[in-house]
C-alpha cells in the first residue's frame, strides 16, 4: 500500500524554483531516504508534503487522501531546524505533546528521553543543538505514528546517539511504520533506506530502490606503483561512468564490463578488483558526474 | 491546542501576581504611618461607633448615639447612600468665637454653630468612590497585560510553526484556543486588579465608599477596552515573526490621538479622528466623559454607551478573525 504518494509537486518562491516537478511514491512500512546536497528542495519538499508551505503546484496524498488535520494524530515531524520553545523545560514539551496527541506514550518518552540522557527539568534554552535534536525525536516517537517524517534526524548528534537514532528509525520500520528522512550522513541513509530519492535544484535525478540503483553497478579500484601512470584511453570509454584519481589510487564507476577493464588494468601493472556500488557512488554519480569526471580526466 | 499558550498565560499571571501583591505589601508596610483613615467614623472622639448599637430609622438610615469626651455628644447618622451626618453637641464649649463657621474640604463638610458656651458641629461626608473607576483602572493594567498576550501568534511565527501547525487540530481551531486562553487570562488580571485595589482600600479604610451605579456597564466596557487592545496586537503582528516594534508605537500613539482630534493644522484633527476610529483609548476618553463625546474623538456619530461597549467589542472581534485570516495563510 502507497503511505504517500507525491505527483508532481512544484514549490516556487517568486522565481526561484524550490521543488521542481518532484514525484515520489513511498511505501507502506518501509524506509525511504531523501538524499541532495544543501540546497537541494528536500526541506521544501517535506513542508510541502505537510502543508506547512503551499505547494505552486501538485499534490501530495497520505493512504491515497489529501492531508487533513487529524492525519497528524498519526504522523510526526521532525524538523532540521530546532522549532522547541526555548522558554520552555523538556518535561513541559511532552505535557503538550500529551495533552495534544492521543496515542501519546508517557512510558515510552521516559524510555527516550533515558536513551538520549535527557533530563525532563533542563530548560531547551540550555541544550546543545544534537539535545533539541534529541528531544524533538522523543516527542516525535513517543506519540507512537505510523508515519514519521525525519529532516536531518541525526544533525549535531555525537555518533553513539546518531546510532541510537539509527536503530530507532530501523526498529520502527520493523512494527510497519513508514519513515521518510533526509540526512547528509549518507551512510545511515544506506543503512535503514529500502528506497531513496536524490534530489538537486529542486529536481529529481535519481529514485528508485537502493537495491536496483546498485544493480549491474561496479567500481573498479586499481592501485599503481605510481602516481605517474597514465589513464589514456579511459576518458573515452564508455563502461566507464565516473573517474576519481587520487595519487596512486584510481577509481572507477563502471555499469558494464567491470571484469574486462580489471583485467585490462592489472595487464598495465596494477592491483586492482571490483566492489559493489556503494550509495555514495550512486549520489555522486547522480549529483556531478559529468564535471568530476571531466575535472578528473583533464588532470588525468 | 492551548497548552503552550496556557504556559505563556501562567507565566503573564505570575508577574502580575508579583506586581500586586507588592503594590499590597507596600499598602500594609506604610499604613501604620498614614494619618488616620479614609473612613473618617473609624474613631470618634475616642470611640470606635461601630460598637455602638444602631437604630434603623424609617428612611433606611441608621443612627448611633453616644457620649464622647467632656460630655460632648455624638450622633452619627448614616444614609443608605453612604453619606453621613455627624453631629458633635459641645455643651461645655470653653471657646471666645461666636457665630457660625462653614468650611468644605474634599468630601468633607464642617458646620460649626457657636451659641455661647454652646457649640453644634456638624460633619457631612459623601465620599464616594464609585466601583465604574475601579473597573476602567483594572481595565488599564489587564490592557497593558493584553497587548502583551496579543503577540501571541506572532511568537509562534518565530520558530515554531512547524510544531504549531503539526498538531492534529486546524489552524483555526489552535488559534482561537490561544485566543480563549489569552482572554481569560486578560479577565483574570482585570479581576486581580480590581480586587487588589478593593484591598488596598479597605486598608486604608476606604472600601465602605465603593458605590455601584451601572457597574455592569462599566464592567462590560472595562472587559471589552482590554481584550480589544488583545485584537489589535493580534492582527497587527500575526504575519511577523516579532512583534515588538508594534508593541513599543501601539500605546503611544493611542494615548496621543485622541488629544490630537481638536488639531486644524493640516488636518490633523481628522486624521486623528479617523484613526481613533479603531483606537480604545478613544471609547475609554469618550466613555469617562460623557457618552455624547463619541463623535468628537471619532467618525462615529453618538450612540451613546452601549454604541461605545459594541465599538470596543467590534475591535476585539474585528481584530481576532483579521489576525485568524492572516495567520492561516502563512507558510513555515
Amino acid at each position: 500500500m502507497t503511505a504517500i504518494s507525491i505527483r508532481n509537486l512544484t514549490k516556487n518562491y517568486g522565481s526561484f524554483v524550490a521543488v521542481n516537478d518532484f514525484s515520489a511514491d513511498i511505501e507502506a512500512g518501509t524506509v525511504f531516504g531523501l538524499l541532495g546536497p544543501n540546497g537541494a528542495g528536500k526541506t521544501t519538499t517535506f513542508k510541502c508534503m505537510l502543508g506547512l508551505a503551499a505547494p505552486t503546484a501538485g499534490s501530495v496524498l497520505f493512504e491515497g487522501q489529501p492531508l487533513q488535520p487529524a492525519l497528524f494524530e498519526r504522523l510526526a515531524y521532525v524538523p532540521e531546524k530546532s522549532v522547541l520553545y526555548d522558554w520552555m523545560t523538556i518535561g513541559e514539551h511532552l505535557e503538550m505533546q500529551r495533552r495534544a496527541f492521543s496515542r501519546f506514550d508517557a512510558g515510552r518518552a521516559k524510555e527516550l528521553l533515558a536513551l538520549f540522557d535527557l533530563g525532563e527539568k533542563k530548560k531547551v534554552r540550555s541544550l546543545s543543538k544534537g539535545m533539541r535534536t534529541a528531544t524533538a525525536l522523543c516527542m516525535a516517537f513517543a506519540n507512537n505514528p505510523d508515519i514519521l517524517v525525519l529532516d536531518e534526524p541525526t544533525s549535531g548528534l555525537d555518533p553513539v546517539n546518531q546510532r541510537a537514532v539509527l536503530k530507532l528509525i530501523i526498529d520502527a520500520s520493523a512494527q510497519g511504520k513508514t519513515i521518510v528522512f533526509s540526512s547528509h550522513q549518507i551512510g545511515q541513509v544506506e543503512r535503514a533506506a529500502e528506497n531513496i530519492a536524490i534530489m538537486q535544484k529542486g529536481k529529481l535525478l535519481v529514485g528508485g530502490s537502493i537495491d536496483d540503483l546498485k544493480a549491474g553497478w561496479k567500481i573498479v579500484e586499481a592501485i599503481f606503483d605510481t602516481d605517474q601512470f597514465s589513464t589514456n584511453g579511459l576518458a573515452g570509454d564508455s563502461r566507464v561512468h565516473r573517474m576519481e584519481r587520487t595519487g596512486r589510487i584510481l577509481r572507477l564507476s563502471v555499469h558494464t564490463g567491470a571484469d574486462a577493464l580489471v583485467d585490462e588494468l592489472t595487464k598495465m601493472g596494477a592491483n586492482c578488483r571490483a566492489v559493489d556500488l556503494n550509495l555514495e557512488d550512486i549520489f555522486l554519480n547522480a549529483v556531478d558526474p559529468a564535471t568530476v569526471t571531466t575535472d578528473l580526466v583533464e588532470k588525468a | 491546542m492551548y497548552y503552550v499558550e496556557f504556559l505563556r498565560v501562567m507565566r503573564m499571571l505570575r508577574l502580575v501576581g508579583y506586581v500586586l501583591g507588592a503594590v499590597l505589601l507596600l499598602a500594609l508596610v506604610f499604613r501604620p504611618f498614614s494619618h488616620g483613615s479614609i473612613n473618617v467614623n473609624n474613631s470618634i472622639e475616642g470611640v470606635d461607633p461601630s460598637t455602638i448599637p444602631a437604630h434603623t430609622n424609617a428612611d433606611g438610615s441608621t443612627t448611633r448615639s453616644f457620649m464622647g469626651k467632656h460630655g460632648r455628644h455624638v450622633t452619627i447618622v448614616a444614609r443608605p447612600d453612604k453619606t453621613e451626618t455627624i453631629t458633635v453637641d459641645d455643651p461645655a464649649y470653653n471657646g471666645k468665637k461666636g457665630g457660625n463657621e462653614h468650611i468644605e474640604f474634599g468630601h468633607l463638610k464642617v458646620s460649626t454653630s457657636n451659641g455661647g458656651r454652646h457649640r453644634v458641629s456638624t460633619i457631612d461626608t459623601d465620599l464616594k468612590i464609585p466601583l465604574n473607576i475601579l473597573l476602567v483602572i483594572a481595565a488599564c493594567v489587564a490592557a497593558i497585560v493584553a497587548t502583551l498576550l496579543g503577540l501571541a501568534l506572532s511568537r509562534e511565527n518565530d520558530g515554531h510553526l512547524e510544531l504549531a501547525w503539526t498538531k492534529p487540530a486546524s489552524r483555526e481551531s489552535y488559534a482561537l484556543a490561544s485566543v480563549a486562553v489569552d482572554s481569560l487570562g486578560i479577565l483574570g488580571v482585570m479581576l486581580a486588579t480590581l480586587v487588589t485595589i478593593v484591598l488596598v482600600l479597605a486598608i486604608y479604610g476606604g472600601a465602605s465608599y465603593i458605590t455601584v451605579s451601572d457597574s455592569l456597564t462599566s464592567l462590560l466596557f472595562g472587559m471589552l477596552f482590554a481584550l480589544s487592545f488583545y485584537g489589535i496586537v493580534l492582527a497587527a503582528t500575526s504575519s511577523m515573526r516579532r512583534g515588538g516594534l508594534v508593541l513599543s508605537l501601539l500605546w503611544p500613539a493611542a494615548l496621543i490621538l485622541p488629544g490630537l482630534v481638536r488639531v486644524q493644522w493640516m488636518n490633523l484633527g481628522t486624521v486623528a479622528r479617523t484613526l481613533n476610529t479603531i483606537n480604545p483609548v478613544a471609547y475609554l476618553y469618550a466613555f469617562l466623559s460623557s457618552p455624547q463625546t463619541t463623535n468628537i474623538f471619532t467618525l462615529l456619530p453618538n450612540y451613546g454607551t452601549a454604541a461605545q461597549v459594541l465599538a470596543v467589542l467590534l475591535l476585539f472581534v474585528a481584530g481576532v478573525a483579521l489576525s485568524l485570516a492572516q495567520w492561516r495563510r502563512l507558510e513555515a
